[in-house]
């Protein structure tokens, strides 16, 4: 595997040569800090320069194209990583060995260029039709939020934090989707070239100078933007933790223990947390919390506890009989004290470490994984995979009853499930 | 070991049968750095109806669920969790309508990991209080599946079509079965079912399959079985219509959806296999009413639909032609299928266009050690063998035998339509 960057002034291509996948993943990654006021609008963009193009007029027109370059994909999302907001716009397409057609890998790359530069714009206005259905694509989707109890607990859980970036919706809110227009939405698209910093990472058997020849080509990002992005949100410590319940029609009741994190190093950061949470709740079946509050009490059937890195919180949520809700809530309570006054093992900790190296060495056999972490050593310094196992091995028990003492009670949310006989 | 040559494919897969019985199938990729481990039973959901040595059983639905969550407990203190993380393995395991399968996958200590496996599933270690302690945690899975109405109106609506078939119950059964589950139920089914002679292990991944071999045979060895007794399975014979032709549900949903399905008989389609048969209705489903299709542009053109999709799916004796659609015109989305039914219009260029991204596919599936897994799964259970000559079966497909059966296929078969609506106090 080799990797290699070619800044390109107003962009950077990040390459990763690597012989042993059958396809070949490309991401354009545009970067800015977290507005609340654009949010809506940078879903719905990323939405409409994905649905169709000048070229391609119609969502059938450039799936047809697409199944032309043997089912090459093509789509975007949008997502908030603590403070940053980033568009993606990801290819993913087989590797031109095996593909007989010469000019194969040129058309399959030069496709997201042209649709990103050439967008179905009518007089400096999205077209009408295409807007239109993105816009009632986005508008239910940020509806449906309501018909799953677990996104919904967790949206309400962050909307608690007033004022920060981590209670904001990545889609934006109906009514903010509802007021946005085929012309402001293009003049927001002018945006995404003059105000994103922007950068492209492309992963495969591929000779990469030729790749980077064929962007640099295509791709004609002219203004400089090298703006520092702080990935890192504060979110305020609560001298009381906020305890709310709301009734709902869902069966089982959605329960949400959020807490801060203080003060972490780096390398508590991207190591050690990490290694408590695995023995805390995200190391399944065998996990603190999921042998308390399942194995010993079947209370449910899963409790994730949720590492939200860049907003420095610890989410952990259950769904369960609103019956066992106080006992949860008062086991929960017990196993994050535990594991601060260090009742936990060096086998807990072996365990952990051995389970968490093994599932990062898995993702040397997934392309997208493979490329998610170079996207992050480029954007926040997260060490390479290699570096973070050797860290990895070195955690110790001191370590984790150090950060296991960084964590304050911020909410605890319940969504109340109705009374099962 | 026998070698299965994948013809234009550059794959091979190794098969081999132990002593016991156990359908063995290993592939290989020595650029992979990790292995994923399958070991398969052919006892699902739908399987409540049995015979053993001219005995009936029937059992609740859900058991074959049930029994896959308590079969992790090795003794009274250890579950196969606290075994493969000691050893590395990520294990977990999956009920379907046809098969429970356990998996692990691995980046080291493969030997051991797969020794964990046959060691657990082959121990039939089953308790009065396991079955009572698990009941509490299977209930709010199912729960879980309530909550949710996409999964709710999924299986309203198979009940709908189905009056007997077992798919139309729900995988996890619901609360109420899940309780009468008892401990008899579970040992009857593990004593049915979970035999070698019955069962298939597949590994892919950077292994050697000759080491892989050895060590399922040593481990087998150390076992006893009984003799197998080859359950019967005890199927209700379908109805050819629809339990109910319309049905209205209000759910917690925030955009009404409206589904449509045709049950058509099997055996209307003749000289065809049961694969040919489906990789024919999966091309036409995409030529249909697939993405790329003209269909689907007009319902989205005219502002009719959010969201639709159409797909065949072949159930036991019937081809179900299906659709699911989030609309707030019902009617005139049934109006279209109805319409376009009876007026398929065969494209030569868009038919060869599918046909070779779906041959590009079969290579891209080999790129990964849980894709060739589930892919091989997948025909062992639906083909009880390993089809090599895909590429060829792709190849063949035509245009006169796709016209003979779009000539089988129109709206006049029973047919079911289900509206969900948001809840009146949303």
């Amino acid at each position: 595997m080799t990797y290699k960057t070619y800044d390109c002034n107003s962009y950077r291509i990040h390459t990763i040569k690597e012989n042993k996948f059958k396809t070949c993943h490309l991401e354009i990654i545009f970067r800015k800090p977290v507005v609340k006021e654009d949010l809506a609008k940078d879903s719905l963009l990323v939405d409409v320069l994905t649905e169709n193009s000048k070229k391609y007029p119609t969502r059938q027109e450039l799936m047809l194209y697409l199944e032309e370059l043997y089912k090459t994909a093509y789509w975007g999302l949008t997502s908030k990583a603590g403070n940053t907001m980033m568009l993606d716009f990801v290819l993913d397409f087989i590797d031109p060995i095996y593909i007989e057609e010469e000019n194969y890998l040129e058309n399959v790359l030069t496709l997201p260029f042209e649709m990103l530069e050439n967008p179905n714009v009518i007089n400096d206005e999205f077209d009408n039709k295409t807007f239109k259905i993105c816009q009632k694509r986005n508008i239910l989707e940020a509806k449906s939020i309501k018909e799953d109890g677990f996104r919904l607990s967790v949206t309400e859980t962050l909307e608690n934090l007033k004022n920060s970036p981590t209670s904001y919706h990545t889609m934006g809110t109906v009514e903010e989707i509802e007021s946005i227009t085929p012309a402001n939405l293009y003049e927001h698209y002018k945006k995404l070239f003059k105000e994103c910093t922007c950068d492209i990472f492309v992963i495969g058997s591929l000779d990469m100078d030729k790749v980077v020849e064929i962007i640099k080509k295509n791709f004609k990002k002219r203004v400089i933007n090298k703006e520092v992005l702080s990935l890192n949100v504060d979110n305020e410590i609560r001298k009381k933790a906020l305890i709310k319940n709301k009734n709902s029609e869902f069966i089982q009741t959605n329960l949400n223990l959020l807490f801060n994190i203080t003060d972490l190093t780096a390398y508590e950061k991207n190591i050690v947390f990490n290694i408590y949470n695995y023995i805390l709740g995200s190391g399944g079946i065998t996990s603190k919390l999921y042998q308390e509050i399942r194995e010993k009490n079947s209370y449910c059937y899963s409790i994730n506890s949720m590492y939200l890195k860049y907003d420095g919180l610890l989410l952990i949520h259950v769904a369960l009989d609103n019956k066992n809700k106080k006992n949860a809530i008062r086991l929960i309570k017990k196993v994050i004290k535990n594991m601060a006054l260090g009742k936990f093992t060096n086998d807990d900790i072996k365990d952990a470490v051995d389970n968490y190296v093994m599932s990062l060495n898995l993702t040397f056999d997934n392309q997208v994984a493979i490329l998610n972490n170079y996207v992050f050593y480029i954007f926040d310094n997260l060490p390479l995979i290699e570096d973070r196992i050797k860290m990895l091995k070195e955690v110790s028990y001191e370590d984790i009853v150090k950060v296991a003492k960084k964590l304050k009670l911020n909410t605890i949310y319940s969504l109340d499930g109705k009374e099962q006989e | 070991m026998k070698e299965i040559i994948l013809k234009d494919l550059k794959e091979k897969i190794y098969e081999h049968v132990t002593r016991e019985g156990l359908k063995v199938y290993i592939w290989v990729n020595d650029k992979m750095k990790s292995t994923y481990m399958t070991l398969t039973v052919p006892f699902g959901s739908i399987h409540t109806n049995f015979k053993v040595l001219n005995k009936n059983y029937k059992i609740p639905n859900g058991t074959a669920h049930f029994l896959e969550h308590i079969k992790f407990n090795v003794d009274k203190d250890t579950t196969a969790h606290d075994l493969f993380k000691k050893s590395g393995g990520e294990a977990n395991a999956f009920t379907s309508y046809k098969l429970t399968s356990y998996t692990v996958y691995t980046v080291s200590n493969v030997k051991e990991n797969l020794n964990i496996l046959l060691d657990f599933v082959y121990n039939p270690y089953f308790t009065k209080n396991m079955v009572a302690k698990e009941k509490g945690i299977i209930v709010e899975e199912a729960n879980t599946e309530l909550d949710d109405p996409y999964s709710v109106s999924y299986f309203e609506f198979y009940k709908q079509i189905f009056s007997k078939s077992n798919f139309r119950n729900e995988i996890t059964g619901k609360p109420v079965d899940i309780n009468k589950i008892t401990l008899e139920d579970v040992l009857n089914s593990y004593n049915a079912f979970y035999h070698p002679q019955n069962m298939f292990l597949i590994v892919t991944g950077n292994v050697n399959p000759y080491d892989i071999v050895k060590t399922v045979e040593e481990n087998l060895e150390q076992k006893e079985f009984p003799k197998y007794q080859e359950p019967k399975i005890i199927k209700p014979k379908e109805e050819k219509n629809v339990t109910q032709k319309h049905q209205e549900l209000n759910l917690n949903i925030t955009s009404p959806l409206f589904r449509y399905a045709l049950k058509i008989p099997k055996n209307k389609f003749k000289n065809i296999t049961e694969k040919e048969l489906a990789i024919y209705l999966y091309i036409l489903g995409q030529m249909s009413f697939g993405v790329t299709s003209s269909f689907r542009e007009m319902l989205r053109e005219k502002e009719l639909v959010s969201n639709f999709n159409g797909r065949f799916t072949i159930v036991d004796d019937y081809v179900i032609l299906s659709f699911f659609a989030v609309t707030d015109y019902y009617k005139e989305v049934e109006k279209e299928i109805d319409l376009k039914l009876t007026n398929y219009v065969l494209d030569k260029k868009d038919f060869e266009r599918k046909k070779k991204a779906e041959i590009a596919n079969l290579i891209l599936k080999y790129d990964d050690v849980t894709q060739v897994n589930e892919q091989i799964q997948s025909e062992l259970i639906t083909n009880g063998k390993i089809i090599d000559n895909m590429k060829d079966l792709y190849e063949k497909v035509n245009l006169d035998k796709m016209q003979e059966i779009i000539d089988i296929i129109n709206h006049n078969y029973s047919k079911a339509t289900m509206i969900v609506k948001p809840n009146k106090n949303d």
